[in-house]
């Protein structure tokens, strides 16, 4: 993992103390709230529906478990004993205080952690595959690219008042479980026939209220020329990105409005013009980043585990759970370890202070003491021995995390919804709880296979509604809640954006509406067909029909 | 039943939603607050919630349409009910206090 050095640890610790002086003067009324919102927003506290709310980087997911750690005392200490865990790989606390806030801002700190560039017209978050590292299909690790792209956008003058925020997300495997076509930059790692690597550059993805799938400007990259190229698309951004409107803003409209031919035409004129650190400034950078992402020493083990089948003989919920929830690791003997933060009627994505110390304490004994958050709000032990996962699951169990539902219809993702957001126009977290508790059934949701529903309370679309095989998109009309559902959208490799079924259902009815939509599929379901495979197959008619047609 | 114009605001020290009673201060409780039936009453109330915010008691004051039916305040919109109550959902390690607007919300 990357350590902050001398420099990093500074910057902080003084952004902290700024941040305290800036917050008493507010509360002694020196500094108007007009005043005071753009900075307590540059430090991630936002205000919301019922009160401040705090977001906490987590670079590319990935934290120790002392970290981990903190963030549970800070949610006992400071708010309500729990916490949020984002599509965005960040954590939210939904109660802090503002006069607490700079002691939270101050224990975060001690961690290594902050929470700058969590708001506001700047590159946010880069987010990267939650398998970084590990992943058996994984060609390299994708993070010291993502902390490189961290410490380069960190505070980056230029490019800090864009005209809209700015969302990066990398992958190194040909499976894409960062969803790089949807992001502002998606950056996924090939390798040319020398085995060096490069990077597809993908520009112009989003959500909101104008889904995208975004466009590849340059099929190889090398490596050593990322930053320079990044700067280009920025600054052609920058230079060109409408200001006018804010829902024109993103870079995904530029390229919509300009045409992406024109577009890559404008970026590579700049890249050609720009003055860039020379590439081999920029090799010895990555090489000394990737230093801090050497793997752990791994054991050498052997594939066959009898102690870990006789285990799974003996108990066929342990043995489910380790079909849906491990993930092949590109080591012989371990495995990747998802915890799923999606109990059937819980609220997707958040944890309690026990729970967070649990996953602390599973990966400092199982796992090299680190830990990842997935954009599908869920927990990752990424370096697991086999032998240990009985071990893991049972106490996963007892403390509510035992739920085998990985990819399946139980793991819903949804964003927090008019229960907590100020910007939402319908609830998003009780819809999943219904549609949770009406599929609940493990063996039910193992024969249904895989299957994304996801959750948005606004056309903002946090929730990544349009990328759902069932998108649920809740609205408001005449003081009532609806929910209108979309089907086929989906983040991977072969990325599509979901289209309309037709009239919306009320909150009573949506769980009903899913019900019929899966019994449909499996009516019509070829032999191993998934429900994105059929719904690509089919198309929608059978599932209107099903859902619309007069009884 | 009464209809009219509640005046709600976050405070500033703790960002807790908060309504404007009759005595001119802020309480936790919808159903406390004071509620304008005039036009005239309801731009009275939003002045009151500018000086507030200039002396740093509360911020982002706002007037939000309700109704009083007896001791009960209830607000018109899904998202004043669910802020004057808190999340419909009870949030892990926590209990929501019973809300009676909530209950209205989620009959809705
Ligand atoms: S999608 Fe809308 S309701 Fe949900 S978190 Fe984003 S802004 Fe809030």
């Amino acid at each position: 993992m990357y350590r902050y050095d001398e420099f990093d640890q500074t910057f902080v610790d003084q952004r902290v103390e700024q941040f305290r002086s800036q917050t008493s003067r507010r509360l002694s009324g020196e500094l108007t709230e007009e005043e005071f919102k753009p900075i307590r927003l540059m430090n991630g506290l936002y205000l919301q529906l019922h009160g401040y709310m705090l977001r906490v980087a987590i670079p590319y997911g990935t934290l120790n478990a002392l970290q981990m750690r903190t963030l549970a005392d800070i949610s006992e200490t400071y708010d309500k004993g729990y916490g949020h865990f984002t599509t965005r790989q960040n954590i939210q606390y939904n109660w802090p205080k503002l006069e607490d806030t700079p002691d939270i801002l101050a224990d975060l700190a001690s961690v290594e952690m902050h929470a700058i560039q969590t708001s506001g017209n700047c590159i946010r978050n880069v987010t990267a595959d939650h398998w970084a590292g590990v992943a058996a299909d994984e060609l390299a690790d994708p993070r010291p690219v993502a902390e490189l792209i961290r410490q380069w956008s960190s505070l980056h003058p230029e490019f800090s008042f864009l005209p809209r925020k700015f969302k990066v997300a990398v992958t190194g495997a040909p499976a894409d479980r960062a969803a790089v076509k949807f992001h502002d930059i998606g950056l996924r790692m090939h390798l040319n026939d020398a085995g060096e690597r490069g990077w597809e550059v993908i520009v112009g993805g989003g959500q909101g209220r104008t889904p995208m799938v975004g466009v590849t400007v340059r099929e190889f990259l090398p490596e050593e020329e990322l930053l320079g190229y990044l700067e280009a698309i920025m600054r052609v951004y920058n230079l060109f990105g409408r200001r006018d409107n804010k829902y024109k803003a993103r870079i995904k409209i530029l390229i919509h409005e300009t045409g992406a031919e024109e577009f890559s035409r404008l970026v590579e004129e700049e890249y050609a013009r720009a003055p860039r650190p020379s590439v081999e400034v920029e090799r010895k950078e990555l090489d000394r980043i990737s230093a801090y992402f050497a793997p752990p020493q791994y054991e050498t083990l052997s594939a066959l585990q009898p102690d870990l089948e006789g285990r799974k003989l003996e108990n066929p919920e342990f043995a489910r759970w380790v079909r849906t929830n491990v993930g092949a690791h590109r080591v012989t003997g371990y495995g990747i370890v998802n915890i799923s933060l999606k109990p059937a009627g819980g609220i997707p994505g958040d944890a309690t202070a026990e729970q967070m110390r649990t996953v602390a304490d599973l990966a400092e004994r199982f796992s090299h003491s680190e830990i990842r958050v997935s954009h599908h709000q869920n927990l990752v032990l990424p370096d697991v021995k086999l032998s240990d996962l009985h071990e893991i699951w049972t106490v996963l169990s007892a403390d509510g995390m035992g739920e085998a539902n990985i990819g399946l219809l139980g793991d819903i993702i949804a964003c927090p919804g008019l229960d907590y957001c100020a910007l939402a126009t319908a609830r998003s977290i009780p819809i999943a709880q219904s549609i949770s508790r009406q599929f609940s059934d493990p063996s039910r949701l193992e024969d249904i296979g895989p299957l994304r529903v996801n959750i948005s309370g606004c056309i903002n679309a946090c929730g990544h509604h349009h990328v759902g095989h069932i998108g649920i998109l809740g609205l408001e009309k005449k003081g009532k809640e609806f929910y209108q559902v979309t089907l086929g959208g989906h983040s991977g490799t072969d990325a599509s954006i979901g289209g309309v079924l037709g009239k919306g259902f009320s909150e009573d009815e949506i769980a009903g509406a899913i019900e019929t939509i899966v019994d449909t599929y499996l009516g019509i379901r070829g032999d191993s067909e998934s429900f994105l495979e059929c719904i690509r197959r089919v198309g929608t008619p059978p599932f209107k029909e099903a859902l619309y047609a007069p009884a | 039943m009464d209809h009219g114009h509640v005046l709600t605001a976050n405070r500033l020290s703790d960002g807790i939603v908060v309504f404007l009673t009759a005595t001119s201060a802020w309480s936790e409780q919808i159903d406390e607050a004071v509620l304008a039936r005039e036009p005239l009453a309801a731009a009275a109330l939003e002045k009151r919630g500018v000086e507030f915010e200039e002396t740093n008691l509360v911020t982002g004051a706002y007037l939000i349409e309700a109704e009083r039916q007896g001791a009960a305040i209830t607000p018109t919109r899904v998202r004043e009910r669910i802020r004057a109550c808190g999340p419909t959902v009870a949030y892990l390690g926590v209990h929501t206090p019973p809300c009676h607007a909530q209950a209205t919300a989620v009959a809705a």
